[in-house]
Order: C-alpha cells, then structure tokens, then sequence
C-alpha cells in the first residue's frame, strides 16, 4: 500500500458508447476498485459503478452523477463527502403494478437488509414517457415526453426530506430487438444508457444534490450465451439495489462560488456548515456557503490524474481537466468512437489496460515520472 | 405500460427535435463548444437553450468536430440527436 498522500483521481468511461469495458453492466467496477487503491481517492460516475443487483461499496469511491462531475471538472462545484444520504425514490407511473412491488420491495430489502436511509418514496403524477434514440454515430440517446413531472416529483421529494434521489423509470421493451441482442452478446451498444443519462442529468441540474437513475423493464427469458459482461442485469427483477448503495454515500454537491476561501489545489478546503438548499433556486444560493461548514471539500484544482477511454476524450470533463494541464490517461478501451488525444491535439499518457493505468496513477502518487517506466526513455537526449 | 404519445399534454417541459447543422466557429475548448451548441440552437428558434448532454463524436480532417447532444431550454428541453460539425 502506498504511504504517499491520496492522488484524487477522475475515472470516466462515458455510458452508451459501447465501451468493451465499462459498456455493459457495470462490469468497470473491477477498474474502479483497482484506480481507488492506487489513487487512494477516485471520483468516478453511475456508469461505471452501477452492476443492477451487485455493487461494490468503497470509502475511496465517490460516486458523481454525469452532470455534476462535468461541473466538478470544470471547477464550478465541489463534492463534500458524507457518512450517509436519505435517499428518497422516485417512481415512474408509468410502470405497471407488479414492477412497483418488485421495487418497493428491493427498497424494504435494501433497509432491512443493508441499513440505507431510504424515504420519502412517491410516484411521479404522470408517466414520464421514455423514448430510445441513436445518434449519428450510433451512440444511445434518449428522451421523455414529461420532464415536468419528472422535476415536480424531485421538488416534492427534496420538500418531504430527500438528500439524494434514485429514480426509476419505465424504459420501452424490445426483447426481440437485434440491439438488445448485440448487447446480450457483448457486441452491441447499451440502447438504454442515453435517456438514463438525460433523466439524472436533468434532475441534478434542477435540484443540485445526487441522483441516480435505474430503468424498470420486464424480465427478458434466459439466453445461455448471455455475455458475463452483461449478466448482472438478469440476476433480479430490478436495476435499483446499485443505485441506493451508489447514492447511500454520495457527496454533496457544492457550488463553488459559494465555496468561498475554498482552496484551488492543494489540501482540502473547508468551507461553511450545513447543507445548501436544494431546488434550482437554491443551487449555488447563500445556503451553500454556510452549508458545509468545517466540512472537507474535494475540488478540481486537487485532481491528480483524470483516466479515459482513449477513444473518447471529447466530453466536457476531460477537456475541461486538459485545460488546466492535468495529467490525461488514455486506456485502450475500444469503443464506437475514435475521438483520440492525437485527433484533438491533447497530451495523452498511453495506457493498454485499466492495470496498466492504475500501475501509471501510483507512479504520479508516488511522484515518479511516468516517462522514466518506459523504454527508450523519452525524449533522451 | 402506457403509451406515452397518447397522453394528454403537459404544460410545462417538453422534447421537441431539432435538425443536424454545421458550424465553423468552434475551437477545442468547453466554452467554445457550448457557445457552438448555444448559436445553432439560437439559430432553429431555441433562444437561451443550454446543452444538457454533449459529445464530441468525430473529429474528421478538414471538417471539425461532430458533436452530438441534448440541450434544455428554460421551459423545453430540447432534442438533438444530429450532428454538429466545425472547421478546427
């Protein structure tokens, strides 16, 4: 184990990309766990974290929605770690009376079993509506028809006592899609991920504290050559387990400039004390500044290293780490994206595996250069 | 499951389409992008959007940057699923 201070350490591998690791169900968590003992402190989001049924609890992770961890990147906010959240549930009306109990149940499974803080619970007023899309590039995207009862049901959340939100939606079956067949495979893109993303983005931004979100489907029958990569979506009868461990101990989000005297690089800041008002008005509101009082902030200026698929290197959060010199990591993690640090002009450390970045992450904790591991040595003279 | 095109409307939010379009003004900064993102949207009569999901896609010599997202618009959000591209 490294005696050097934590290295804090950003993980992305963006969702419906089709990444051969990180693409399925949760199967980058073994990356997760390695990257955390070697930074000794990962940031990392829902994607990579999230196995449906298994989940993997580790002090060392901070688990950050998609759109809060651009804006951490970007230096507008902060995360606050906390020992635990109330996580209130948000449950789609769309879904049909037996998929709710399953899901009331694995929330009574989660507290009686796992002690999580979970409530308020309560159905939004209107289905929300979930559509599947492709983009040009054959990425997933998605959409729903009623945002609004998606952030109403948030608001009468967060007014009931929620600090975190799982919401759980119903997603359209197509058991006889080739795409869902591709996926099951371990070829294909994960069709879902896309409007997965839009729902928690859209609830993050409006209400500023963590969600996570969790599709509802029908069980699919079972196929013997199910691809491991995508097993654990077919071992229960949700996707929500994950999400509330995730959210159980997610930091808060903290608007920066509220943050004041926080520092930009180096130790950790303290700031304020409480939490900050939740709702969009109250994001970034003078209640965040007395919200976090002698609590332990994490900043972008403190990043060490951010770790991507070396693929895909053109999200808000890395470019916004490459702005500020930060040290990028490109793993070969082929996906359906070619948009590599050489496309884009940036400096990129090379890695050919996730050991092999977490091996070039302890060499920046311990302060060794990481061009000294290679050979021929780099720019020799 | 209830099929939600034939719910009756809400007021408030919405998805709405919107078409590919190309651009030639961006450069490779997150500000750049989003102010790229903000003008084309501008520009299809969705004043004030603010990209909710983005992406670089592509990166194609002598063309620019793909970029595909979703953006939000006060009251509406606002679907788009193509392509952006710029000259860098």
């Amino acid at each position: 184990m490294s005696q050097a201070p934590p290295l804090p350490t950003l993980l992305l591998i963006p969702t419906g990309i089709g990444c051969a690791q990180g693409g399925y169900a949760g199967d980058a968590l073994p990356a997760a766990r390695l990257l955390a003992a070697a930074s000794g402190c990962l940031i990392t989001h829902p994607n990579v974290m999230n196995a449906a049924s298994l989940y993997w609890s580790d002090r060392r992770i901070h688990y950050v929605e998609g759109w809060a961890l651009d804006r951490f990147a970007a230096g507008e906010l902060a995360l606050a770690p906390r020992p635990q959240q109330r996580v209130g549930v948000l449950l789609d009306a769309g879904m049909e009376p037996e998929l709710l109990l399953r899901h009331r149940q694995v929330i009574d499974a989660c507290r009686a079993s796992l002690g999580l803080w979970i409530g308020p619970i309560l159905q939004s007023e209107e289905p929300l509506g979930v559509s599947l899309q492709l983009g040009e590039s054959g990425t997933s995207w998605g959409t729903i028809a009623r945002p609004a009862a998606l952030l109403r049901a948030g608001e009468r959340l967060v007014e009931a006592g929620a600090t975190a939100i799982a919401v759980v939606a119903r997603f359209p079956d197509d058991p006889d899609s080739e795409a869902l067949a591709a996926y099951r495979a371990g070829s294909g893109v994960d069709a879902l991920a896309g409007a997965e993303a839009v729902i928690s983005h859209l609830l993050v931004r409006h209400l500023g504290i963590p969600c996570a979100h969790a599709p509802a489907l029908l069980p699919l029958d079972p196929d013997p050559d199910l691809d491991p990569r995508a097993a654990a979506e077919e071992l229960g009868h949700t996707f929500l387990p994950c999400v509330l461990v995730g959210l159980s101990r997610a930091p808060d989000l903290v608007p920066l400039p509220e943050a004041a005297g926080a520092g930009e690089a180096g130790g950790i800041a303290a700031v304020g004390k409480g939490r900050h008002a939740a709702g969009r008005q109250g994001w970034g509101g003078p209640a965040a500044a007395a919200g976090h009082a002698g609590a332990a902030l994490l900043q972008a200026g403190q990043l060490g290293a951010v770790v991507a698929p070396a693929g895909a290197l053109g999200g808000a959060a890395v470019l916004a780490c490459a702005a500020r010199g930060m040290p990028l990591i490109a793993v070969d993690n082929p996906c359906l994206l070619h948009v590599t640090a050489e496309a884009l002009g940036l400096p990129a450390i090379p890695a050919r595996s996730y050991a092999e970045a977490a091996g070039l992450v302890l060499a920046l904790r311990e302060g060794i250069d990481p061009v000294a591991l290679a050979r021929p040595l780099a720019g020799k003279r | 499951m209830a099929d939600p095109a034939h719910l009756p409307a809400l007021s408030g939010p919405a998805i709405a389409p919107s078409s590919p379009f190309t651009s030639s003004s961006l450069t490779l900064s997150v500000s750049s992008v989003i102010a790229g993102i903000r003008a084309h949207l501008c520009a299809e009569g969705w004043t004030d959007a603010e990209p909710l999901r983005w992406a670089i896609t592509a990166v194609e010599p002598g063309r620019g940057l793909q970029l595909e997202g979703v953006a939000l618009q006060q009251a509406v959000v606002l679907q788009q699923a193509g392509a952006l591209r710029s000259q860098r």
